[in-house]
């Protein structure tokens, strides 16, 4: 009973915590198919698991002992309490039958639900990045904490630059395949990762990402575009996306078409070349728009296009 | 004492067991955990590789920095220590030997407070096979060799004059922070980057119609601070938080002169281009989460940002045959408030019943002042004078959506979505578009999970007309395609199968389809196809392969 004589006023608060969370969910989980775990601990805690989970089992768990999960010293850790059974539930059925239905496994096989597993997670970890996870986009696709994370892991892979992406593609399938587009921002080279733009466990703006807008993540890194300039380009200054396809793009520079295509999509202006180009406008073609076509097409004079701080730059040429 | 037990023993069964009620009691009084491998004391790993690069590309080392032709070495390395007081620290190192390089350590009590300190740079080479005439790459001013100017460009000596140049950069990250847990319901954070980018790119300038590739140096300096506050009650979840921002561009402008004779513009021979300007963000923000009831739980946040910009102007042009009129200001003193307002609700009012209601206002009020600006064109004639439009934009959104969940595995949804976009100084002063969309998730034999989405939107403006103060006007049937009316329809169909307990494969297909009814020009249609199949096999816990394809 040593952890229990350490209890003091704020683990108090933390019982509360647990409890009102847990009848929260225990109320929705009538409909789960009920599990056969019983009410039992084992008689020796993680010691009566490890005898049979020894470092030869199939499913590695040892590497957890190298986590700050596994930290005795932090009294809010489970092996600072109840050891493997503060998150896998009462084992003790489990230690005398075997069964796998008596353990909550965290496995899609689960006899608990999602939302009952992510419970014994968000328990503890309910703070910060997590108070929008209740209505999130992840959170209302029934992932689970344990879809993304591995707790017996030395280096939980979707917490690492390098292998974050991987996580997220199990699902992003599409998203996969544009980080993949001979533009696009450094994913797959290990130099960015999914959450350095979004929030995964939730956030009120759109497509949940970090910042308040849309803008306001791309200024994180690219803040000579924030202005605010002298003579603005309207659809840079409200929606990066509204040319750049954000995740990677078979156009240069990220952008949802080449120019001339892009612009002309919404420019036409009296006095300027205004007619949309075709291959015959090359100089191959006889035509004489080259300087409209090749290299960066309008880009070639209009080379401010995100903004000038120039006083003679309203045509975004200085 | 043996109350809160009672209590913390409670929460924890009826979080983990639907089976679970009562008030078990548990003796742990032989929990010695003897046969855990607690990693105390003192650790590492290192890791040493090395490789060859075949052949020279720029595209293959875009942002690897392994971009040249030879051999490489590479090193990884860890050490660790965790003390049996919770103290710890922890510092890594990887792809020292390569471009990539970082360098990271953090070290603290845990529970009580983290300290951090990391390092990193990232390559971008964009180009090795680029030429220019232009003497002084990578400075702020670009000069031409003798030959220069010429009438076209075949009458350019470019065949002696053409010397190569790399078009790259590298960012360099410093960043250093901490955080702090005084009580387990308060955190304190610090966050601190300087980043610094360094080298060139390219980009082009013109005297009316003949342009010129130049390249342009990148010498500039972004520091962050993120500080931040929260607390993490029963019910209640707060944060206070402050971000701000700050950009210093060591260039102001990049010069060039005109390698085009224009007999007639003889003093026109050299130009200006600004380079960004030296700005500021500073941010504001509060967020909060209340569980009003088991069931029901309320979500906001606001942040108010301030942007700022007021950089010396540059002169209106080089050319020192003109006299262009004092400009109304010397420097702008750019404004933009930024307000981000959201506000959400969340319901689970029966088991199988799920509501959601969000609304979310941004507003974009650009303060800064207009005034008339008399301006050259490319440094060549005198234009009429135009005042500058700093546009300002209101969005305002409204979600609505309820989730079904049907018995055996099949979850229904049903959504609204509303939008509301104002705007100053353009083509349409509002649009409003109405999006409905349903889902329907199918989970069977633990195996195979099927999603279907089918959207339907429609955009409508409340009026097009053209902008007065923008000269030349516009094409009058053309409609811009963020703001004109719009029709969208969009499918998604996606599978997910746990072929074996060591396969998984995922196969999706999405499309869309947009019609522009009221654009005779500019962008009349869209269509969107993808087709995704991915295939996971995992070797072992630590190893898996993927195969994927997309279309």
């Amino acid at each position: 009973m040593r952890w229990m004589n350490q209890m003091n006023i704020e683990k108090s608060l933390f019982a509360v915590v647990l409890l009102s969370s847990g009848l929260g969910f225990s109320i929705a989980a009538s409909s789960s198919p009920a599990g056969d775990q019983g009410m039992e601990y084992s008689a020796n805690g993680a010691d009566t698991c490890l005898l049979c989970h020894t470092e030869a089992w199939a499913y590695p768990i040892y590497p957890i002992f190298k986590t700050k999960h596994a930290n005795r010293a932090d009294k809010r850790t489970p092996f600072a309490g109840l050891q493997c059974e503060a998150c896998h539930g009462p084992g003790g059925k489990h230690a005398t039958t075997g069964s796998k239905d008596a353990i909550n496994s965290f496995k899609e096989t689960s006899f608990l639900s999602v939302r009952q597993r992510n419970e014994a997670c968000l328990g503890c970890h309910q703070g910060n990045a997590r108070v929008g996870w209740v209505g999130s986009t992840h959170e209302t696709s029934n992932l689970a904490c344990t879809s993304c994370h591995q707790l017996h892991v030395e280096h939980d892979p979707v917490l690492a630059r390098a292998t974050q992406p991987e996580v997220c593609y199990k699902c992003h399938l599409k998203e996969r395949a544009e980080f993949n587009k001979p533009s696009a921002h450094p994913v797959r080279f290990g130099l960015l990762t999914c959450s350095e733009c979004h929030s995964p466990h939730g956030s009120i703006a759109v497509a949940m990402l970090a910042r308040p807008t849309l803008n306001q993540t791309c200024y994180t890194c690219h803040a000579e575009k924030r202005g605010p300039f002298l003579w603005e380009h309207a659809p840079a200054a409200e929606d990066c996306s509204l040319c750049h396809s954000p995740h990677g793009s078979a156009h240069a520079s990220l952008l949802k078409k080449d120019p001339p295509l892009l612009c002309q999509q919404c420019h036409a202006v009296a006095g300027h070349p205004s007619v949309a180009y075709t291959s015959a406008a090359l100089p191959g073609g006889g035509g004489g728009g080259a300087a409209f076509l090749l290299s960066g097409g309008c880009i070639n004079c209009h080379s401010q296009v995100h903004g000038s701080n120039h006083p003679s730059g309203i045509k975004l040429m200085r | 004492m043996k109350t809160a037990t009672q209590l913390f023993l409670l929460g924890m069964l009826s979080a983990l067991s639907a089976a679970a009620a009562g008030q078990p009691t548990v003796d742990t009084s032989k929990w010695e955990c003897k046969l855990c491998k607690f990693d105390d004391g003192l650790s590492g790993t290192l890791e040493l590789g090395g490789g060859n690069v075949s052949d020279s590309s720029s595209k293959s080392g875009e942002y690897n920095g392994l971009h040249e032709q030879g051999g490489f070495l590479v090193a990884d390395g860890t050490a660790r220590y965790r003390g049996t007081d919770a103290g710890y620290w922890t510092v890594s190192a990887s792809n020292l030997g390569l471009d990539t390089r970082s360098l990271a350590a953090e070290g603290g009590q845990q529970g009580i407070y983290k300290l951090f300190l990391n390092y990193d740079e990232s390559p971008h080479f964009v180009s090795d096979s680029a030429q220019t005439p232009f003497i002084g790459k990578g400075s702020p001013s670009l000069t031409l060799p003798a030959g220069f100017p010429a009438g076209t460009t075949g009458l350019m000596p470019l065949a002696s004059t053409l010397q190569p140049v790399d078009l790259e950069t590298k960012r360099q990250k410093l960043g250093a922070g901490a955080s702090w847990t005084p009580v387990r319901d308060w955190m304190y954070a610090v966050k601190f980057s300087h980043q610094t980018r360094d080298g060139t790119k390219g980009t082009a300038g013109t005297f009316f119609v003949n342009a010129s590739q130049l390249v342009a140096p990148m010498e500039d300096v972004t520091d962050q601070l993120d500080v931040s506050a929260s607390y993490t009650g029963a019910r209640l979840h707060a944060k206070l938080a402050y971000y701000g921002s700050m950009f210093r561009n060591n260039d102001a402008a990049l010069s060039w002169q005109n390698p085009f004779a224009v007999p007639a513009f003889p003093a026109a021979v050299a130009g200006q281009l600004a380079l960004p300007p030296d700005n500021e963000s500073h941010q504001i923000s509060a967020a909060a989460g209340y569980q009003l009831s088991d069931r029901t739980r309320a979500t906001a946040d606001v942040a108010y940002s301030r942007m700022t910009q007021d950089d010396a102007f540059l002169a209106p042009t080089l050319n020192p045959t003109l006299a262009a009129p004092a400009l109304p200001r010397v420097s702008l003193n750019g404004r933009v408030n930024i307000f981000s307002g959201n506000l959400e609700l969340n319901s689970a009012v029966t088991d199988r019943v799920r509501l959601k209601a969000a609304y979310s206002h941004n507003d974009r009020d650009n303060q800064t002042p207009q005034a008339e600006y008399a301006w050259v064109t490319t440094d060549m004639f005198l234009a009429t004078p135009r005042t500058n439009l700093p546009y300002s934009f209101t969005q305002d959104r409204v979600k609505l959506r309820a989730d079904y969940q049907a018995p055996a595995h099949i979850k229904a949804s049903l959504g609204l979505d509303h939008d509301s976009n104002k705007q100053t100084f353009q083509e349409v002063d509002t649009t409003r578009e109405d999006t409905i969309w349903g889902k329907v998730n199918a989970h069977a034999l633990h195996r195979i999970d099927v999603t279907l989405k089918l959207a339907h939107g429609e955009r409508e403006n409340t009026g097009y007309q053209a902008v007065d103060s923008i000269t030349p006007p516009e094409n009058p049937l053309l409609r811009k395609y963020n703001m004109a009316d719009r029709t969208r329809d969009s499918a998604e169909l996606r599978a997910d199968i746990a072929a074996t307990a060591k396969i998984d494969i995922g196969l999706q297909v999405d499309a869309s389809e947009d019609e522009y009814s009221d654009s005779a020009i500019g962008l009349t249609s869209g269509r969107d196809l993808n087709l995704n199949g991915d295939v996971a096999m995992m070797l072992t816990e630590q190893t898996s392969l993927h195969f994927f394809a997309n279309h």
